[in-house]
């Protein structure tokens, strides 16, 4: 079986974080966190904030780089890459930042066909633009092409910003805090089209949240952080059975 | 764009943000300085004519003529195309600062006010040494 197919049928992971150590000055964010996800698998990363979750996707994309440790996707360690190869499995990853990160001075519409133009050279600017109506129409934002980021809420950017993520039909999503600011029917529509993307694009999706009620909605496994590490992995029964005090404090406060 | 993470979003695209956004912008400062070195130039002598037409009649022609009759090509071209470096460094100088920013608002504040600081010192101490080699390469 090729790499590849094992990798589509989920037999090994696509995204290995191997013993990483991240630190900004004297400040230790990750302490020797290892996690792993495979296609078709959603996992949660949860803490407290402040406790590196949103470094650690950072660095599986590739915007930073560890200390120490490895992040291989497709089993390839990013860490030395320079930045055109990085480009290449970059192409196969979807980002959707916290804020959103869109384009401000480009329509919705531009801010989903951007990667589509920069990648996609062979596709003809009908077939990217019935492409960005047509991810537009799965987040439902199929009426909003001509309107500025400026113009919607902040859920609807995060809409727009999942739609351009999924741009290039990527096999990995990262996805920081995607319901953090919003209220709890925006949250909900959120969840709600995270596990129909993850259903209809079989993806290995890392989620980053405080919100214990949206990981629980969304994801397979849930991992929690502490002190820059991995407390406890598993599912949320699992967490909901264990004895260690800090999961017991984070599940009561949640 | 850098404190609003849109220049990661462009990198996490797989597009290089440094040949996307600062390149660009460097050529664009490379080619209007001296455009806009003309355009000075253009309004000094309109305003200088004015001047001079106040304290005493005289028409822009013979202002004009009067004022190139001793000048030649190298009073005019090397100096315009020097202008050409100055882009170059606050082109530079500019995207440096900016894809640096950090710590929001009050950082974005910072790097426009260090752009400026160093880019003046830089363009000044340029000046300097280009007089110098155009004085040397055009006497």
């Amino acid at each position: 079986m090729t790499q590849e197919a094992a990798e589509e049928d989920g037999s090994v992971p696509v995204v290995t974080v191997e013993d990483v150590h991240k630190s900004f000055g004297s400040q230790k964010v990750l302490n020797g966190i290892s996690l792993s996800v495979r296609r078709g698998e959603t996992l949660a990363v949860l803490g407290r904030s402040g406790t590196g979750k949103s470094v650690l996707l950072r660095l599986i994309i590739g915007l930073q780089k560890p200390d120490s440790g490895s992040v291989r996707i497709h089993r390839q360690d990013i860490a030395g890459l320079a930045l055109d190869q990085l480009g290449e499995i970059r192409k196969k990853m979807g980002f959707l930042f916290q804020h959103a990160a869109l384009y401000d001075s480009l329509t919705v519409e531009q801010n989903v066909a951007f990667p589509l133009q920069h990648h996609n050279k062979e596709m003809s600017k009908s077939e990217q633009a019935d492409r960005v109506k047509k991810l537009l129409a799965e987040v439902g934002m199929e009426g909003d092409l001509e309107k500025m980021p400026s113009d919607i809420s902040g859920g609807m950017q995060k809409r727009v910003g999942l739609a351009r993520a999924l741009a290039l039909e990527p096999n990995i999503l990262l996805l920081d805090e995607p319901t953090a600011g919003l209220d709890p029917i925006s949250s909900g529509e959120i969840d709600d089209l995270v596990l129909k993307l993850q259903e209809e694009h079989h993806m290995a999706s890392i989620v980053v949240t405080h919100d214990l009620h949206s990981a629980k909605t969304i994801a397979d496994r849930l991992a929690l952080l502490n002190q820059g590490k991995v407390v406890i992995e598993g599912n949320f029964e699992q967490l909901q059975e264990s004895d260690i005090e800090f999961v017991r404090e984070f599940l009561k406060h949640s | 764009m850098k404190v609003t993470e849109q220049i990661d979003a462009i990198e996490a695209s797989a597009v290089n943000p440094y040949r996307l956004l600062a390149a660009t912008r460097i050529l664009a400062c490379i080619l209007m300085l001296p455009l806009l070195t003309l355009a000075a130039d253009a309004c000094g002598l309109v305003m200088g004519w004015v001047a001079q037409a106040l304290v005493e009649p005289l028409s822009l022609h013979q202002f004009i003529n009067s004022g190139f009759k001793g000048a030649d090509f190298n009073d005019f071209l090397p100096p315009t195309f020097k202008t050409a470096v100055f882009g170059l460094i606050i082109g530079l100088i500019a995207c440096f600062q900016g894809m640096r920013t950090h710590g929001g608002a009050a950082g974005v504040g910072r790097a426009a006010t260090s752009s400026v600081v160093l880019s003046s010192l830089f363009v000044i101490l340029a000046d300097v040494v280009l007089v110098k080699l155009i004085i040397l390469f055009f006497p």
